[in-house]
């Protein structure tokens, strides 16, 4: 971690990728916690193994594969949303499939593009020591834009998590909601492509939401505290990986998971000191 | 006097399958307790959310205080069938009872002082004030039902709707509930689904038996032959006429 800390003070690409870290953050502790609510893990793992397939498409005509992804993400997102109000029933199905199909177009397609190695394996696993200024204001735009709509429009995802039956009771358009909501995690999943990669995307999403759902009181308490964990594993994973020159998103993940470990542990603890045995 | 609720040739049915719904007629007087009972597939649920203007009748008109269902919604409470499964959320009973403000897209943001002050007197209405910055995964069954009524009634609706309220809790929480209801008219129409004959000749001032047709009877007219006739698979055939003595629709 000395190695660590030393570089950051000099270092203009360590800089950047912590920056990177804390922004990717931002989103997941503002998207995460409604991942966790809607249970709709599962439809972001779809949405992110889908992206595949634009950057794929972005690959091999030449244009900006993040542009390509965040196309892709959207286009999926709203898919999946018409899936879950129209044809519930084959939801689970439907959404695995495109999980698939998104990625097979994208690998045809990048494998059809020259010179494709290096940039896949950064889009699947990540590379955040490769963040540019631009990639960065990228970031920073979608991190504003999530951070107004769950602003403003929090409530109304709460209710139709909730039950969709008495939102529906209540006149909010539950279909347009949870488009709305469906397309931030899409968005999400594009900002943290450059962080962990689209492999390992659901796993910063979720688990530092899922840590904090064990404590937290209140919505507002989650989002805080998804974020501030989220902000320390990717920091900490960047320092841990930066000496032994580990990549850096795997090592993210599995410092998540270990603080979703430590979070289910000290529960475990908690409740047994306010209920004794007998 | 107008009638709360009017529907006039209601027909309905789930897309693709038999109507449920058909011919309706039904007047509820404002203040009215009214209970629905029927066997499953009868149609008592999918009534209930054409009241509240969550299904669009097929065939057919309802008003609620002279205006359509889905333009009467801030005068409309409802609660659902199945309680929302909660033991993921970090949401409090204060919260939930806030999102029965809501309404169309409005209000964005945050909850107003006004939308505040209404959820806290819902939940003085329902006896819940104490509990209100518990989580909901703290709360026993009988207590999640009363903060979804709470939420209901936080629209301070003039119409309140339920199906089968209390389903899945045990038979004090189920008692405390009953009589809260019954307090709540003559302020309000109240419109009530249940599987409990026993609950609906205690509390309800007339009985809607729903079973491919519509009868409409005052408590005590709910006798075994009635009750045998409601459940039947022949509903076509009426029930003897002694069983209908109370008859009132």
């Amino acid at each position: 971690m000395t190695a660590f800390l030393d570089a950051l003070l000099h270092q203009a690409f360590l800089q950047r990728a912590v920056a990177a870290g804390l922004l990717a953050s931002l989103g997941c502790g503002l998207i995460g916690p409604w991942v966790l609510i809607r249970r709709m893990s599962h439809l972001a793992g779809g949405i992110a193994h889908a992206v595949l397939g634009g950057m794929g498409i972005a690959f091999f005509l030449g244009g900006s594969p993040l542009l390509g992804a965040t196309l892709a993400a959207v286009v999926v997102a709203l898919l999946i949303g018409f899936i879950h109000l129209h044809w519930e029933a084959q939801e689970d199905l439907l959404t695995g499939a495109l999980w698939s199909v998104g990625m097979a177009v994208g690998l045809l397609f990048i494998y059809r593009t020259p010179g494709y190695g290096t940039d896949l394996m950064s889009y699947l696993f990540g590379n955040i020591l490769l963040v540019g200024r631009q990639d960065l204001l990228f970031m920073l735009l979608i991190d504003g834009l999530v951070l107004a709509v769950v602003g403003l429009l929090h409530r109304h995802f709460l209710a139709i998590s909730l039950d969709e039956a008495f939102a529906r009771s209540r006149g909010i358009p539950v279909a347009a909601v949870y488009l709305i909501l469906l397309g931030l995690v899409a968005l999400t999943v594009v900002l943290l492509i450059r962080v962990v990669g689209l492999i390992l995307v659901m796993a910063l999403v979720t688990l530092p939401a899922a840590a904090c759902s064990l404590f937290a009181r209140s919505i507002a308490a989650l989002t805080v505290g998804a974020t501030a964990l989220a902000m320390a594993c990717t920091t900490l994973g960047l320092g841990l990986s930066y000496a032994p020159d580990w990549p850096a998103g795997p090592t993210i993940i599995l410092v998540c998971a270990a603080a979703y470990a430590i979070a289910l542990g000290i529960n475990v603890l908690r409740r047994r000191v306010r209920v004794p045995a007998r | 006097m107008n009638p709360a609720v009017r529907i006039r040739g209601l027909r309905f049915a789930h897309p693709g399958q038999a109507p449920v719904l058909q011919d309706l007629d039904l007047d509820i007087a404002p203040g009215e307790f009214l209970g629905i009972l029927g066997p499953n597939g009868a149609g008592k649920s999918s009534l209930i959310q054409l009241l509240a203007g969550i299904l669009r009748p097929d065939a057919g008109r309802i008003d609620i205080l002279g205006r359509p269902p889905r333009e009467m919604r801030h005068r409309i409470g409802y609660v659902p069938q199945q309680p929302p499964p909660v033991r993921h959320m970090p949401i409090t009973v204060s919260t939930l009872v806030g999102l029965g403000r809501l309404h169309g897209w409005r209000p964005l943001g945050g909850a107003r002082r006004a939308d505040r002050e209404r959820a806290q007197a819902a939940l003085a209405e329902v006896e819940l004030t104490a509990l209100a910055p518990r989580l909901l995964r703290e709360l026993s069954g009988g207590e999640l039902q009363r903060a979804l009524l709470a939420r209901a009634l936080a629209a301070d609706p003039a119409l309140l709707l339920l199906d089968e309220p209390t389903a899945h809790i045990d038979p004090a929480a189920e008692s405390r509930i009953w009589t809260l209801l019954r307090r709540m008219t003559p302020t309000r129409t109240v419109v009530v689904v249940s599987h409990d004959p026993a609950l609906l000749v205690a509390h309800a001032d007339r009985i809607v038996l729903l079973n491919g047709t519509l009868r409409v009877i005052t408590p005590d007219g709910l006798d075994a032959p009635t009750l045998q006739w409601a459940y039947s698979r022949h509903p076509e055939i009426p029930p003897p006429a002694r069983a209908l003595r109370g008859a009132a629709g």
